[in-house]
């Protein structure tokens, strides 16, 4: 009962401070803004840029959020190409076995051009609290990636939840060299709190690339580093809430090599 | 008397063959003075780095004998493009032509329009100049300022019973003398007279209220600098001695170091910010070491109620330097103090280390009176503090920082860097810790206040050149104060984003669009709450500036500024609209500047904040608020190749009001005006 009540608490608190959406880590799409930093991670939080992964791809990731073991975050993704097209599957679990959320995520891409892709995803969510029962959602998610010109990029997604408003959300990138990227990104629709991103990802070396970033509404700061060893890439990094503390996290992927 | 003296030096001048050249100020160094004005409430009088580019004007930089410290100098140039240039030309030897610089990674067409007024290629021998070049190689230069505000404020006027608040007339005078052979020589007089201080009368029988002199030489065998009379020091990133400009946040997002010259010579009116006394720096090698030593009076309110001296303490020290009551006079050079320092410093080419030490004494003793927002402020006769402080180029990164220690033992540590991510793409990040205790009188670290101490932030900012004609520019700061300050009576924080996009749709066109969001916390009256409480700030401000040069005379600049203001009190906004046009006369030396603006702001919370082109050398801010229209008209007149003169006139109109200002500086009616003249004589 000790653990239910300081969750419930924990989550009131989450919530009242605008810390982030449950199953959206924070800076996760800014790569989709460019045409050199796409991986799987990023590409299951926008449909369109699945058919911009370069091969065969999949990845975990996980993190404890505010370093609460109880309010911990885990996902699996795979990214598979299909001719101009490219398929995507995620699982996502949020919480603990007294409350969680659970996500099922299947989505298409498809390139239309050399500068656009669009892409479509299906998700079913869940959640459920021990002693009152579980409820469900479907969401549909789809979006379009472009390039405007020369080394900017941008893209738009909407989100449609079941019992939730139209959800909207887009970005600018803006890949300064094929090593350097900054990307500003919004979300914003049905009344809630618009938020504002700004990310930076830099490839000090081949191997090792750093990443930066910043929202408002909540004030939320993150940064890490990437290790690339081969086909692997292994990301570690951090968030900060000015109240709730840090975000340790982890990713890990693999990505079959271009040919 | 003052009059023949200044013929006296005219007539002196008259054989001489050098000629005056001005330039604007850079719109970096704008942007600095209007958020240095907003945040001290006062507009800074110094001037120093405006006089060295016009130096610079006439002695050009040679760009193939430059050293680092003559680059930074500029204050064009980040570390970045300055560490660029010089591997540039280390590797591919001197620059043929001064066209080059567009070769050098980072030098983009707008940076080299910035430096062509000030540097040379040319020459390519380190010149070897002697005493006689010293002495005669340079510019003498006599500069004579009045101003006077033609309605007289209530600290001028007298009853049949009372004698003027003001002891002295409504004139504000500025004279200086100074030689200059820039980064070689330069002595000369400073003497100034606030509006309201006494001239030649009263406590002011000498003349002016405030004398300034020095004498400076640089660069002379392993003397790189002597200084004697007043100078000031400028030591790593400002955490123990920074006196004179330094950048902040604004709209040059990458300027966030400080850099130049431990010593420099000081020529400025403004009477808190220098030493008076003897400094020398001496260069062997790779290592350079600085030992200084100061005595001067300060102003501050001191308590008499013990009159035993030795038991005697000041209960505040003032930096506004003006002495126009007898309550300022009083004030007027009750405090002496004592001031000594060194630095020791390691100069290679990659990196530079330095430690550094600095002591004040003052008598009386400051004892300020206690308050829950001041406790932990300097108190005492002593203050010993020492810092170290680095900066490195690792490949396309520049390292920066410093860490100081005050003798109470609490620390400030600022650690930044610079990275030119990509031909197109720089960021900076700087990070600072002032710890609440932390006391140095004269500190000027970057930060979100003006006060280095009492705070913790993080600053990132990145500049993208999206093409050729596009310039996009940010930063985001997100600080805190641990402490009880200014407006705020409690523990406190914030954070600041800007954005700016500059368009150059040709080299005479410029579009500039400029937004600030900030959230921080202010005591602020609230509905049915008689008390001030702390609460949550939103504001903003956009500015668009379009700036035209038509052609060779005529030029148009139009702005608008918005500003907004939400509290629990409620939300306010102000807005401004100011037209700029500058001519130039082809058959006559004469030039012509004028603006006009209107404004509009619901509370002084709104106000806006304008740099205006005054006469040289004049830094001049407007702060609007209130409704009503302002316009102001320059004139210029080059006599000959050696004499100048400026004449202006700058009247503020308000709307729906019966007096301006408050205190003895109230008005009566609803026009403020203020009338300039200025000459310059070089020679």
């Amino acid at each position: 009962m000790k653990q239910f009540m300081l969750t419930l608490i924990c989550m009131q608190c989450i919530l009242t401070l605008y810390a982030q959406p449950l199953l959206s880590p924070l800076g996760r799409d800014a790569g989709n803004y460019s045409y050199h930093f796409h991986d799987v991670y990023s590409a299951n939080m926008h449909p369109a840029a699945l058919p911009l992964l370069p091969g065969l791809s999949a990845g975990i990731y996980s993190e404890r959020r505010f370093m609460l073991k109880d309010i911990s975050l885990y996902m699996a993704m795979l990214g598979i190409p299909a001719g101009m097209g490219a398929f995507g599957l995620m699982v996502a679990r949020f919480g603990n076995p007294l409350y969680y959320r659970q996500q099922v995520s299947g989505a298409y891409g498809h390139r239309i051009g050399h500068n656009v892709s669009t892409g479509l995803q299906f998700s079913y969510m869940s959640q459920a609290v021990q002693g009152y029962g579980t409820a469900s959602a479907l969401s549909v998610t789809g979006g379009t990636l472009g390039r405007l010109w020369q080394h900017v990029y941008a893209g738009l997604l909407i989100r449609y939840t079941q019992l939730l408003p139209l959800l909207y959300s887009g970005g600018v990138g803006i890949e300064a060299s094929k090593d350097c990227l900054f990307s500003a990104g919004f979300e914003t629709g049905g009344g809630t709190v618009t938020t504002g991103s700004v990310n930076m990802q830099y490839r000090i070396a081949s191997r090792l690339g750093l990443r930066l970033g910043i929202t408002t509404m909540p004030g939320y700061c993150h940064a890490g580093f990437a290790l690339q060893l081969h086909t692997l890439h292994i990301a570690v990094g951090t968030g900060f809430h000015p109240q709730l503390g840090f975000t340790p996290s982890t990713t890990i992927i693999w990505q079959q090599q271009e040919k | 008397m003052l009059t023949g003296c200044c013929w006296w030096l005219l007539s002196m001048a008259m054989p001489a063959t050098a000629r005056q050249q001005e330039e604007a100020l850079p719109a970096a160094m704008e942007n600095t003075l209007e958020n240095e004005t907003a945040g001290k409430e006062a507009v800074p009088e110094d001037d120093a780095d405006w006089q060295q580019l016009n130096a610079y004007a006439r002695h050009r930089i040679q760009l193939n004998t430059a050293d680092a410290a003559a680059l930074q100098s500029l204050g064009i140039l980040t570390p970045l493009l300055v560490n660029n240039f010089l591997t540039y030309r280390r590797l591919l030897g001197n620059l043929v032509s001064i066209y080059e610089l567009q070769a050098v990674p980072g030098f983009d067409p707008d940076i080299i329009r910035q430096m062509l007024p000030y540097v040379k290629v040319g020459d390519d021998l380190e010149p070897h100049y002697s005493w006689y070049d010293y002495l005669h190689k340079g510019d003498h230069t006599l500069l004579l300022r009045v101003g006077w505000q033609p309605e007289k404020s209530k600290g001028y006027l007298h009853t049949d019973s009372t004698l003027p608040h003001y002891a002295g007339n409504p004139l504000k005078a500025f004279v200086r003398y100074r030689y200059n052979f820039p980064r070689r020589a330069s002595w000369g007089v400073t003497m100034e007279k606030d509006a309201g201080e006494p001239f030649l009368k009263g406590t002011q029988r000498y003349g002016f209220d405030f004398y300034s002199a020095h004498c400076f030489i640089r660069n002379r065998g392993a003397l790189k600098a002597l200084a004697l009379g007043d100078y000031t020091v400028n030591m790593g990133q400002g955490l123990l001695n920074w006196q004179s400009q330094a950048y902040s946040k604004g709209a040059a997002v990458m300027q966030i170091k400080r850099e130049g010259e431990i010593l420099r010579p000081y020529t400025s009116a403004g009477e808190y910010y220098f030493f008076r006394g003897a400094a020398v720096t001496l260069e062997q090698g790779i290592w350079q070491t600085t030992a200084f030593v100061s005595l001067r009076r300060l102003d501050g309110h001191v308590n008499t109620t013990d009159t035993a001296a030795d038991m005697q303490t000041a209960t505040s020290l003032i930096s506004s330097g003006y002495h126009r009551s007898a309550t300022e006079m009083a004030a007027g050079g009750t405090l002496q103090q004592l001031s000594g320092g060194a630095n020791i410093r390691c100069n290679t080419r990659r990196w530079q280390a330095g430690a550094n030490v600095m002591y004040h004494r003052l008598t009386p003793a400051l004892e300020k009176t206690p308050a829950p927002y001041n406790q932990f402020d300097f108190s005492g006769q002593q203050l010993l503090s020492g810092s170290i402080d680095y900066a490195a180029a690792y490949r396309n990164i520049h390292f920066f920082g410093e860490a100081a220690l005050s003798s109470n033992g609490k620390p400030a540590i600022v650690q930044g860097l610079l990275a030119s991510l990509a031909p197109a793409a720089d960021m900076a990040i700087i990070y600072r810790y002032y710890d609440k205790a932390y006391q140095s009188l004269y500190a000027k670290g970057f930060g979100d206040g003006y006060r280095t101490a009492n705070e913790q932030g993080l600053y990132m900012a990145a500049s993208l050149k999206m093409h050729a004609r596009l310039r996009v520019d940010g930063y985001m700061d997100i600080f805190t104060f641990p402490w009880l300050k200014y407006r705020a009576s409690a523990p406190s924080g914030g954070k600041e984003y800007m954005a700016q996009a500059t368009w150059s749709p040709a080299k005479t066109r410029t579009l500039v669009l400029r937004y600030i969001f900030r959230q921080g916390s202010s005591n602020e009256v609230i509905p049915d709450n008689p008390v001030k409480v702390l609460s949550e700030i939103t504001s903003g401000s956009i500015r668009i500036i379009w700036s035209q040069q038509c052609n060779k005379q005529w030029s148009i600049r139009s702005r608008l500024s918005g500003s907004r203001y939400a509290s629990a009190a409620g939300k306010q906004q102000g807005w401004m609209l100011a037209q700029d046009v500058g001519w130039k006369c082809r058959a006559w030396p004469l030039g012509i500047n004028a603006r006009i603006a209107w404004f509009f702001t619901d509370s002084y919370d709104t106000r806006l904040y304008a740099y205006e082109s005054s006469v040289l050398y004049d830094n001049a801010v407007s702060q609007l608020y209130g409704s009503g229209w302002q316009y102001y008209i320059n004139l210029r007149w080059k006599v000959n190749k050696r004499l100048t003169c400026w004449a202006r006139l700058h009247q503020t109109i308000y709307s729906g009001v019966a007096t301006i200002g408050s205190g003895w500086d109230v008005i009566e009616g609803n026009k403020k005006t203020m009338l300039q003249c200025q000459l310059i004589h070089s020679f």
